[in-house]
C-alpha cells in the first residue's frame, strides 16, 4: 500500500509446517480496504493440524469480514478472543492470533493475543515497542487479556511476527526469554545487512530457515509462521501503450517519459516511434523469434523495455490472472514484462486513445482486441489481486 | 566498399498478425553468399498502416526505401535479389 509519495508497505509471510507435518494450521490473511490493510496470522491451536487449520481460517476471515463492517481493529479483536474464550473450555483448543492494521497515516497497531511481541527495526537498531496490556470483559462474559502494540513507521523499518511456536522454543531449549529475542532479532539484522534491500517474503523464508538452525539439536514441534512488513520507498513503473488521440499530445506524452522517476515501458510500435521522434533517440529493433512467440522487443536510451502493443499485452493479462503470487519465471518478452510490471509498486499506465482503423478490419484475429479494455483488465488484477497502486490516464 | 542495400522489417502489431512473423527471421532464407551486401533492420513500425496507398495491406517491408506491401518471405527474398541486380 502506498502510504504517500515516499513510502510504501510490502507485507508478506512464511510458513512452514512441524516435522511431518503436510498441513499447517496456521492462516496468515492480508486485506486492502480504503484507508487501510489489515493482516491476520492465525494459528489454529488445536489438536490436529486439519482442526487448526480449519478454526483459523474461519476465525481469521471473520476478523477481516468484521474489520469491513465495523473499522475497528480492537472490537474486532475482542469479539474474536470472546469467541475462542468458549472454546477453550476445550482443553485441547488453544489458538493464537496476531492482527495488524496499517493506516495511511503510517500509524500501525498491532493485537497480540497468545503471540510474542512483535520485532521492530530501524537501520541498525531494534525497537521494543512496549505494550499496553487490555483486559476487560468480552461479550460473551469471559475476561479476556491481550497486548496492544502502536508505532509511526517510518521509510526502510521492519516488522517481523511470529506465531506462538517461538515461545515454545523458549520453552524447548530453555533459553531466558529476552536474549531468545535479542538473539532472534540479531538473527533478522544479521540477514537484512546481508541483502538491504530484502524483500518481505524472502526475509520472511530466510527467518524461518534460520530459526530451524537455531540451537543444535533443535527440532520444530509446531508449525512456524513468520509475518514481515517492509516500510519502504515505493518502486514506480510507467507503462505507455497507444499514440495519443490528439497528435498535438505526443510531446505531452514523450515529456512525461522523459521526466519520469522510475522504469518505463513503452507497448506498441507507433507508441514507441512517436517517443523516439519527440525525443530524437534512436530505436533499435531486436530481429529473430522470442520464445513467447510474440514480436521482439526494441531497444532505446531511458526506456526499461519496449514491446509490441496489444497481443503482448493481452498475453500479460492472461499470465496475470493465472498467477496465484506475485513471482513468474521463464523466458519471452510476456513473462519479462510481467515480471517487470511485478516488481513495481506503483504502476502507472498512459494509454493512448488514438485507434488503427486497420485494426479492426474483419479480416484481422480476434486477439487483437481494444488496447484500452486490455490494459483496464491489467490494471484491475494489479490492483486487487497484487495490492498494486494503480494510476491510468487516458490521452 | 560498396553500399549495402537496407532492408527494413516492420514488426507493428498489424504486420506480425497478417504474416510478418516469419519475415522477422527472413536472414535464415537468404543466401549466404549476398547476405554481406544487406543490411537487415527491424522498424518498430513503419506507420504504412496508418498511410496505407491503395490496396497495399500488411505486412510491410522497405528495401532502400521503396515500400512492399503484402509482404513475404518469397517476395521480399526476390525485391532484394532484384535491388542488387540493379546496383550492379
Amino acid at each position: 500500500m502506498l502510504i504517500n509519495e515516499n513510502l510504501f508497505i510490502e507485507a508478506n509471510s512464511c510458513q512452514r509446517s512441524s516435522v511431518g507435518g503436510k498441513i499447517n494450521g496456521d492462516v496468515y490473511l492480508q486485506k486492502r480496504f480504503k484507508n487501510s490493510i489489515v493482516l491476520v496470522l492465525f494459528s489454529g491451536g488445536d489438536n490436529t493440524r486439519i482442526h487448526s487449520n480449519i478454526s483459523a481460517t474461519v476465525l481469521s476471515s471473520m476478523i477481516i469480514a468484521q474489520f469491513d463492517k465495523f473499522g475497528d481493529i480492537r472490537k474486532v479483536a475482542e469479539s474474536a478472543i470472546g469467541l475462542i474464550s468458549i472454546g477453550e473450555k476445550n482443553a485441547s483448543f488453544n489458538p493464537a492470533f496476531t492482527i495488524v492494521r496499517m493506516g495511511d497515516d503510517a500509524k500501525i497497531d498491532i493485537i497480540c493475543y497468545g503471540t510474542p511481541r512483535p520485532i521492530c527495526l530501524r537501520g541498525s537498531s531494534t525497537i521494543w515497542i512496549e505494550p499496553t496490556v487490555i483486559e476487560k470483559k468480552s461479550s460473551f462474559d469471559s475476561d479476556i487479556t491481550y497486548n496492544l502494540y502502536q508505532f509511526h513507521a517510518q521509510c526502510e523499518d521492519r516488522m517481523v511476527f511470529f506465531n506462538n511456536l517461538h515461545i515454545a522454543a523458549d520453552e524447548v531449549i530453555g533459553v531466558d526469554s529476552d536474549d531468545f529475542w535479542n538473539d532472534t532479532a540479531d538473527i533478522i539484522k544479521s540477514l537484512v545487512s546481508q541483502e538491504l534491500d530484502i524483500p518481505a517474503t524472502q526475509l520472511g523464508r530466510k527467518i524461518i530457515l534460520e530459526s530451524y538452525n537455531y540451537k543444535a539439536g533443535y527440532k520444530v514441534y509446531g508449525d512456524q509462521s513468520c509475518g514481515v512488513i517492509y516500510f519502504r520507498k515505493p518502486r514506480k513503473i510507467l507503462l505507455a501503450s497507444g499514440p495519443p488521440y490528439d497528435s498535438e499530445k505526443d510531446k505531452y506524452l514523450a515529456d512525461k517519459i522523459k521526466n519520469y522517476s522510475g522504469d518505463v515501458v513503452v507497448s506498441g510500435g507507433t507508441t514507441a516511434g512517436i517517443v523516439s521522434r519527440e525525443l530524437n533517440r534512436e530505436i533499435t529493433v531486436k530481429l529473430g523469434r522470442d520464445p513467447s512467440g510474440l514480436p521482439n522487443e526494441s531497444m532505446m536510451d531511458g526506456i526499461s523495455m519496449i514491446t509490441e502493443g496489444v497481443l503482448t499485452l493481452g498475453r500479460v493479462r492472461g499470465l496475470l490472472d493465472r498467477l496465484s503470487e506475485p513471482i513468474i519465471k521463464g523466458r519471452g518478452i510476456d513473462i519479462r514484462l510481467t515480471r517487470l510490471i511485478l516488481d513495481h509498486d506503483v504502476v502507472e499506465i498512459v494509454v493512448g486513445n488514438r485507434i488503427n482503423e486497420r485494426h479492426h478490419n474483419p479480416d484481422i484475429p480476434m486477439e487483437l482486441e481494444f488496447r484500452k479494455t486490455v490494459l483496464k483488465d491489467i490494471s484491475e488484477m494489479l490492483k486487487v489481486k497484487f495490492f498494486k497502486e494503480v494510476k491510468i490516464e487516458q490521452i | 566498399m560498396k553500399k549495402k542495400i537496407e532492408v527494413k522489417i516492420c514488426t507493428g502489431t498489424l504486420c506480425y498478425v497478417m504474416g510478418g512473423a516469419e519475415l522477422q527471421v527472413i536472414d535464415e532464407h537468404i543466401p549466404e553468399e549476398i547476405l554481406e551486401f544487406i543490411d537487415i533492420k527491424g522498424a518498430p513500425c513503419l506507420e504504412h498502416c496508418n498511410r496505407p496507398i491503395g490496396n497495399s495491406k500488411a505486412p510491410y517491408v522497405e528495401i532502400d526505401g521503396e515500400v512492399i506491401s503484402g509482404a513475404t518471405v518469397v517476395k521480399v527474398v526476390n525485391a532484394i535479389k532484384k535491388a542488387l541486380e540493379s546496383k550492379q
